[in-house]
């Protein structure tokens, strides 16, 4: 038989392609494949923060003809298996983004389920040496167990320490929007403004980024985005300013320890300049 | 004679278009605009200048006067991709950093732009383009920002596309400006508790691009050439919601047939953002049955409903 030619959408535009070498494998896209050329031989610079975007469970789910919430129970067991391999390559610090204020309009079977996933996952955190947990976001439509959970655990975990200098800092942005935060720090700055102790005019970029270090997490160095939307979404937006952004089309559920040395390989072809000259 | 006919209009139309110049790309371009959505706001980060110059051996200033030359060319296409908004990442204020020969290069570049958009033969008065520029504009060289006010003003009511040029501007510096804007607000009577998304939206330089003349919107579509994957404090807050597309060709590399590209993976984000927003909207509609009330307040609803029918208090029905 001849073989014949497919046309195949890649991420962007078309790509030619023979029906006997398609890869099943889930591609690997962010602004195309680079070149090997481009990949430096010398040191792979790990992250020094990493944020993770895991979208895909309730597709992940409807492709097995599973329900959605059983597609974030599974997505629940990779983020462990995520965390493993971050505290494994000795990653100091390590954000994911949970759960948005959007995603809690969804039907409400779907969000307690969600609830008690996060309270599990919680649990099992609290148990892991090494790991000191926090978490953001505005805790509105939080029902109280869930924040109570959250706070205990952050309490509990605040005084890890290790002989060796190495502690994971896992944060969980849970109810979290990246603009309500910056709203958030705003009015905190009012507030502060109103009542005396800070000055009108020493309202700047850096007093901003005190008050908003203070509550939240720091620069991440990359941010992954699994599920092949090519979107930031509202996560740590004032934050991400200068970080990498790796986008996988691979589901979250299906993203496994290759797919995280992977996307820390990308991260270590490339050149971080800041707007200046290299 | 019909065949006669036919191909007569036939050679007419093949040398309208060829006189027109750059057949293909109106081709293209059109094929683009009838065949579905077309992303509306467009921003752009103009990255890659010095690369392509080194590349093809030439010197960095060359590689900058010809990304201006893209820029301006992409104004010329635009309105044939449908595009309404444009927003263009020129200079940043981390840029300032770089070496003071090639800061003072740039800063002429713009002025030479700034001076060939003014002039009645330009494609900004051509395809009547509303030009802004945010930033400071205070950090910026006084010509620069004399010429820049000029151009504002000569096309603040042109209402073809609209062009904002970033120049100076970073977007933090830009939230923290408005962050300080309402704090100093407070004195006149701003609550705290009024601190809200929407406020900051409004006070933000580039808030304007949701009201003034037309309502821009945040941007559609974020296309960064040459290959990083990064925002570089480009409309953080602006683009928390709309697609990345990540190119690695160079800028002034960048013509339509790139374009068309970003056309296609944006309407496939967009189908699925579709998709996700059609969801939430079912469960919305759902939720606001009255199925969903119980027998006293439907029952309730039911006569306010009866009542207000016979206009007693029509300003206050709301959506009841």
């Amino acid at each position: 038989t001849v073989p014949f030619l497919l046309i195949r959408q890649a991420e962007m535009g078309f790509v030619l392609q023979s029906s006997f070498t398609r890869s099943r494998r889930p591609r690997v896209c962010c602004c195309e494949r680079f070149s090997p050329n481009q990949v430096e031989e010398n040191s792979v610079q790990l992250p020094g923060h990493v944020a993770l975007i895991p979208d895909g469970n309730g597709r992940w789910a409807e492709k097995r003809g599973l329900s959605r919430t059983e597609g974030h129970s599974a997505g629940s067991r990779t983020l462990e298996k995520v965390v493993n391999s971050c505290m494994r390559l000795e990653i100091p610090q390590v954000t994911v983004f949970v759960c948005s204020t959007e995603n809690m309009n969804r039907p409400p079977r779907e969000v307690s389920v969600l609830m008690e996933l996060i309270s599990e996952v919680v649990q099992i955190l609290e148990k892991k040496p090494l790991v000191r947990f926090k978490w953001i976001g505005s805790s509105v439509h939080i029902p109280e167990v869930l924040r109570k959970r959250l706070d205990t655990t952050t309490k509990m975990t605040s005084r890890v320490n290790n002989p060796h200098e190495y502690v994971l800092q896992l944060t969980m942005a849970i109810d979290y929007g990246g603009r309500a935060e910056i709203a958030d720090t705003a009015r905190r700055l009012a507030v502060d403004v109103r009542d005396g102790k800070l000055a009108a005019e020493a309202v700047d970029e850096q007093t901003f980024d005190e008050y908003l270090r203070s509550e939240s997490v720091s620069d991440p160095d990359l941010i992954i985005r699994t599920g092949g939307q090519k979107r930031v979404s509202n996560f740590l937006l004032w934050q991400s300013a200068y970080s990498e952004i790796y986008f996988s089309d691979t589901l979250w559920p299906d993203f496994d320890e290759e797919q995280v040395a992977e996307a820390f390989r990308w991260y270590g072809t490339r050149k971080r300049t800041y707007g200046l000259v290299k | 004679m019909l065949v006669e006919w036919t191909f007569g209009l036939l050679v007419v139309v093949v040398l309208v278009v060829l006189s027109r110049g750059r057949p293909v790309r109106k081709l293209v371009l059109a094929a683009l605009r009838y065949s579905g959505d077309c992303p509306k706001h467009v921003a752009v980060i103009m990255d890659g200048n010095r690369r392509w110059a080194r590349r093809k051996s030439m010197a960095f200033r060359d590689g900058h006067r010809r990304g201006g030359n893209t820029m301006v060319e992409f104004l010329t296409w635009c309105r044939d991709a449908d595009i309404s908004t444009i927003t263009v990442y020129a200079f940043s204020i981390e840029n300032f950093k770089r070496p003071k020969g090639e800061v003072d290069y740039i800063m002429d570049l713009a002025i030479q732009n700034v001076e060939d958009m003014l002039q009645p033969w330009s494609a900004v008065h051509k395809e009547r383009i509303r030009v802004r520029f945010w930033g400071e504009m205070d950090m910026v060289p006084k010509t620069l920002r004399v010429l820049a006010a000029k151009l504002t003003c000569v096309t603040s009511k042109y209402e073809g596309a609209s062009l904002n040029i970033c120049f100076a501007y970073t977007s933090r510096v830009e939230i923290a400006q408005a962050i300080a804007a309402v704090t100093n607000a407070i004195s006149d009577g701003i609550v705290p508790d009024e601190v809200n998304e929407e406020l900051l939206a409004e006070f933000l330089e580039s808030g304007t691009c949701r009201g003034g003349l037309k309502s821009d919107g945040w941007p559609d579509v974020l296309i960064r050439t040459s290959g990083e994957t990064r925002l570089s404090d480009f409309l953080l807050w602006q683009s928390a919601f709309s697609h990345l597309a990540f190119l690695r060709v160079m800028w002034p590399d960048f013509n339509a047939f790139h374009y068309s590209r970003v056309v296609l993976s944006y309407r496939r984000a967009k189908a699925d953002m579709d998709k996700r927003a059609a969801r939430y909207q079912e469960y919305m509609r759902r939720k606001h049955t009255s199925q969903a009330l119980p027998h006293e307040t439907k029952e309730a609803l039911y006569n306010i409903r009866h009542m207000y029918a016979n206009n007693l208090a029509t300003t206050a029905a709301g959506s009841c």
